[in-house]
């Protein structure tokens, strides 16, 4: 098997000035969370809402599943290397993701099954999380190039 | 409702300034110089940014503690925004029209008009301190503003067919070093093709054919660091023989001149291991400059350009003779941590290479009207003249001549093979030079450049004219409406 040192792969990663990514997921994340308030206010599920829980209820499903993420995503999902690595830590740092993708589910079920007040409030904790994450990560110092190729 | 906590308008206060620190004085800078229409298009862009976010902060609010929990964060991502323009906003006001070079660069544009779908596309371009071309990634940053726009609803939309092209400061005034800007146009092309999007799935299908790799878990992490590297050193290939098909050899040979990479050479002109086999190492994002060179020269000598470099004379296409026959295992061995990956590079380059010919589908590579105009050019620069209109003999001995122009490839081309190969002669034609005293040389290569530039320019001046009045009686067409 090929080795592949891990640890020094992802440190060199971080150095590749492609901090735009987390902004991306940071603006994500940002307008998931003004979506699902606006939900959880009694508005009508929006388009804003519907396509910011579908991208992130699919992406934490190929990561519990160990699927191959990086290599193999469609345009629905977060498809950068930074934005999947920080799903990645948000995830595996304090949410259980089972309970997580059921309460964002939740939020996108029509009929009489509306979600709970449990559901909203996880799905903004799981946001909010991944929006100050993508944050943390874009104002390291070290990562000063952006946008250049 | 309760109050808007004092704190908050501190804060908010803060971005506000934040944004206004950076776009003030572009106003002022603006009235102090001229830039192209694709600048003022981004500068443009800017102040309405700016002036949608300043609305939308002094209208933010929140009512109570679970809104500010949620909200909070809105104003750290809208400064993060904020500060990747930061990076942009004073190289482009530095770059008015008296800074670049704008009718070499105005010239290779024009020719990136020719690709499909490209026709409507222009680049603004700015200043970088290091000596380093860079490509903007505007599809980021459209992404980017879309996004923003999402949440600044009155935001602009970032202006379509804009390309952002940084170019060394220093390097306002030369023509031939400036050919590498194709290389950013690579960039700006790249973004957006089948092979951008298929390229993941592809390095990953040729990691897993190796040896001992199918079993390699499919979420691992190092495995994602891998393809990411993959896919760095894949664009880069891809925009490097961009360059070569948008604007020919000229595109290589300034390449090879900004980093000085015929020094692998001896002096008898074959390759001196001590200085070669050290420049094989890849960096983390590019591939080694050699393996780069050598990827151009194996692509010329597909084309019909491969007859003038095999006659060129130079050091530089001497380089491009010997580097091709380095086998892909000298590569791997000289990169003892990264040479396993090569292969993988080695595998996905005739997808590279399969892009390139879509994206140049039906594109006439100018080869036929290069030899057709080529003699002439190097004939009206040996003599100090501006090729700017050519007189170009027809027939053998009959004195007939018919007068056209050279497109800015013909010139680059041509300019670039008379710098490389006929500097010594014109500056020994010239009563009281010396062809070897530095500044007579540097006086002479300036001379060479501005010609060139001159031609070019006048060519785009033709071309207008001709575009406004196709009936070319020498008379504007009628006012538009």
């Amino acid at each position: 098997m090929m080795p592949l040192n891990a640890l020094r792969e992802n440190s060199d990663m971080v150095a590749m000035g492609e901090r735009v990514h987390y902004l991306s997921l940071a603006l994500d994340a940002r307008r998931a969370l003004n979506a699902i308030r606006a939900a959880d206010k009694g508005s009508e599920r929006t388009d804003e809402l519907r396509e910011s829980i579908r991208a992130a209820t699919e992406s934490l499903d190929i990561l519990r599943t160990h699927a191959d993420f990086y290599a193999k995503l469609s345009p629905e999902h977060y498809v950068q290397y930074e934005e999947i690595q920080t799903l990645r830590e948000v995830v595996s740092s304090s949410l259980d993701p089972e309970s997580l993708i059921q309460s964002l589910k939740s939020l996108l079920a029509s009929g009489d099954e509306k979600p709970s007040a449990e559901d909203f409030g996880l799905a903004r904790k799981f946001f909010r999380a991944l929006e100050s994450r993508a944050l943390h990560h874009y104002n390291d110092p070290a990562s000063s190039e952006a946008f250049v190729a | 409702m309760p109050e808007h906590p004092a704190y908050l308008r501190h804060d908010q206060t803060a971005l506000y300034a934040f944004i206004g620190s950076i776009v003030e004085g572009v106003a002022a800078r603006r009235s102090c110089a001229a830039y192209s229409p694709a600048a003022i298009h981004f500068l443009d862009f800017i102040a309405d940014l700016a002036a949608s976010s300043q609305k939308y902060l002094s209208e933010w609010s929140v009512a109570d503690s679970e809104e500010f929990e949620d909200r909070r964060e809105d104003l750290g991502t809208i400064r993060a925004a904020w500060k990747e323009l930061h990076l942009l906003i004073k190289p482009a006001l530095d770059a008015g029209t008296l800074q670049v070079p704008s009718a070499v660069i105005d010239g290779i544009v024009r020719r990136f008009h020719d690709l499909p779908e490209c026709a409507g596309t222009d680049f603004a371009l700015f200043h970088t301190s290091e000596f380093n071309y860079v490509q903007v990634r505007t599809a980021d940053l459209k992404r980017i503003s879309a996004k923003v726009k999402k949440l600044i609803l009155d935001a602009p939309e970032f202006p379509p067919d804009l390309g952002l092209i940084g170019i060394p400061y220093s390097q306002g005034r030369t023509a031939f070093a400036n050919c590498l800007v194709a290389h950013e146009m690579g960039h700006y092309k790249y973004r957006g093709t089948k092979l951008e999007s298929s390229l993941k799935a592809r390095i990953d299908a040729a990691f897993k054919s190796l040896p001992g790799n199918s079993d390699q878990k499919p979420d691992d992490a190092s495995k994602d660091a891998l393809i990411k590297r993959l896919t760095l050193w894949a664009e880069e290939i891809f925009c490097d023989l961009f360059g070569v098909m948008l604007i020919g050899p000229c595109y290589t040979y300034a390449y090879i001149e900004a980093y000085d990479l015929s020094a692998v050479l001896d002096y008898s002109g074959l390759i001196s291991d001590e200085r070669f086999l050290p420049r094989l190492q890849f960096y983390d994002t590019y591939p080694s400059h050699m393996f780069r060179i050598q990827q151009q020269s194996l692509l010329l000598r597909g084309l019909s350009w491969w007859d003038c470099i095999e006659k060129n004379c130079s050091r530089s296409s001497t380089l491009l003779n010997a580097i091709q026959g380095i086998p892909i295992e000298t590569h791997i061995k000289e990169n003892p941590t990264q040479g396993k990956y090569i292969p993988l590079l080695d595998a996905i380059l005739p997808d590279i290479k399969e892009a390139i010919g879509e994206a140049f589908d039906g594109v006439d590579d100018e080869f036929v009207s290069f030899s057709r105009l080529n003699p002439t050019v190097q004939n009206y620069l040996a003599n100090g003249v501006v090729p700017s209109t050519l007189n170009v003999p027809i027939g053998k001995g009959t004195g007939e001549v018919m007068t056209v122009t050279a497109s800015p490839l013909v010139l680059l081309n041509s300019g670039m093979e008379f710098y490389l190969t006929h500097l010594d002669d014109l500056i020994r034609s010239i009563p009281g030079e010396d062809e070897k005293r530095f500044d007579c040389r540097l006086h002479w290569i300036r001379r060479i450049e501005e010609w060139i530039a001159k031609a070019i320019e006048d060519e785009s001046l033709k071309k207008e004219v001709s575009d406004v009045n196709p009936n070319g009686n020498g008379n504007p067409g009628p006012p538009q409406a």
